[in-house]
């Protein structure tokens, strides 16, 4: 009994390490969690007016899809230690619209693409680019001057990212 | 109850011992695998509810602000969105006390394998909770599921606190 009761005080003060978590932000502009295994994020992003014509379209739209099931399932491990190696960063499938501009209803798809969703930095890496989630700037990687934004983004409501998604999806096959 | 009674009611089920996985391999290690199991679920709930403590769940608006976030993350038109607008927004801070502290009563119980059953049927109502709460995601359904077999099983009387309270006090239902 007394082992028992031992071996019961050693795990339950294990698991209460001083490790820390990663900090909940409630004030970020793009609030993208690193955490939601069933998120289907809509991210708009437009490029300043003033800036060039560069790689990246003047708009584009960052779909982050939810996860697969069994990587949902495989979050079990992530809780179950979550207080000795806090999860600080979340790789999500992408599809990625480029949109020529706003008012022109052309769009371009690319599938089977990667963000990731740093938690430390509270960025999300998107390729080629990135924007930072406290207030939503939208930075090339590889730009000359990095310190400068290039663009802008906004995450849409549920409502407002399906829309815009369906819009999107019907101006491609339109096209085709 | 004769003491001769009460010894026999308390060692009806086999002892987990290693001298049982030697006599009777398939049965000890079945046994040990869910002695495991249980002790891993339990430090699991522990691990939640020390992330719980470390945010101020219990005197802080951090539970307001982590549900009116995942009402944004939801389908307006949903029930589990519906469901968080009703009634746990507007009760966040007793939602708040009672996942707290139903995270530590869960984890105590199935760490120590104390009152285990009803802690099994705690964690499998807790993860419904979740679920219903628009925390759903795959990993609900093996956490419940292992919540029923803890609860259909007698795993607090294999390393665990239950065997002896069940020997003291035969008749008490909460140590079965």
């Amino acid at each position: 009994m007394r082992n028992l009761i031992v071996i019961g005080v050693v795990i339950v003060l294990g698991a209460c390490s001083p490790q820390g978590t990663v900090e909940t932000d409630f004030d970020l502009k793009i609030m993208i969690s690193e955490l939601c295994t069933t998120c289907n994020d809509v991210l708009r992003c437009e490029q300043s007016a003033d800036r060039p014509a560069g790689e990246l379209p003047p708009i584009v739209v960052y779909n982050l899809l939810e996860d697969s099931v069994w990587a949902q399932i495989a979050t079990i491990w992530e809780y179950l230690i979550q207080n000795i190696r806090p999860k600080i960063q979340d790789e999500r499938a992408m599809t990625i619209y480029a949109v020529e501009a706003a008012d022109s209803g052309s769009a371009q798809v690319i599938t089977d693409q990667q963000a990731i969703v740093d938690a430390v930095n509270r960025r999300v890496l998107v390729p080629g680019a990135y924007v930072d989630q406290r207030d939503g700037r939208w930075y090339q990687l590889d730009a000359a001057d990095q310190a400068s934004p290039i663009g802008q983004c906004e995450l849409l409501g549920f409502q407002a990212g399906r829309e815009l998604l369906a819009s999107l999806r019907t101006a491609i096959q339109e096209e085709q | 109850m004769s003491d001769a009674a009460v010894q026999a009611a308390g060692t009806a089920r086999p002892r987990f011992s290693f001298a049982l996985v030697r006599s009777r391999p398939a049965l000890g290690t079945g046994i040990g695998f869910i002695v495991v199991l249980r002790i891993l679920y339990g430090l699991m709930w522990a691990g939640g509810a020390v992330n719980k403590f470390q945010r101020d769940y219990l005197f802080s608006d951090f539970p307001l602000k982590l549900f009116t976030q995942r009402l944004t993350e939801l389908d307006p038109a949903s029930f589990s969105a519906r469901f968080l607008e009703g009634f746990v927004i507007p009760n966040s801070q007793l939602v708040g006390w009672i996942v707290a502290w139903g995270e530590v009563a869960i984890a105590v119980g199935l760490v120590f394998g104390f009152m285990t059953r009803i802690a099994g049927f705690g964690s499998a109502l807790m993860c419904i909770m979740f679920g219903i709460g628009g925390y759903y995601d795959a990993s609900l359904i093996p956490l419940i599921l292992i919540g029923v077999l803890i609860m259909v099983l007698p795993t607090g009387h294999w390393l665990g606190l239950d065997r002896r309270l069940h020997q003291r006090y035969p008749n008490a239902i909460w140590f079965k």
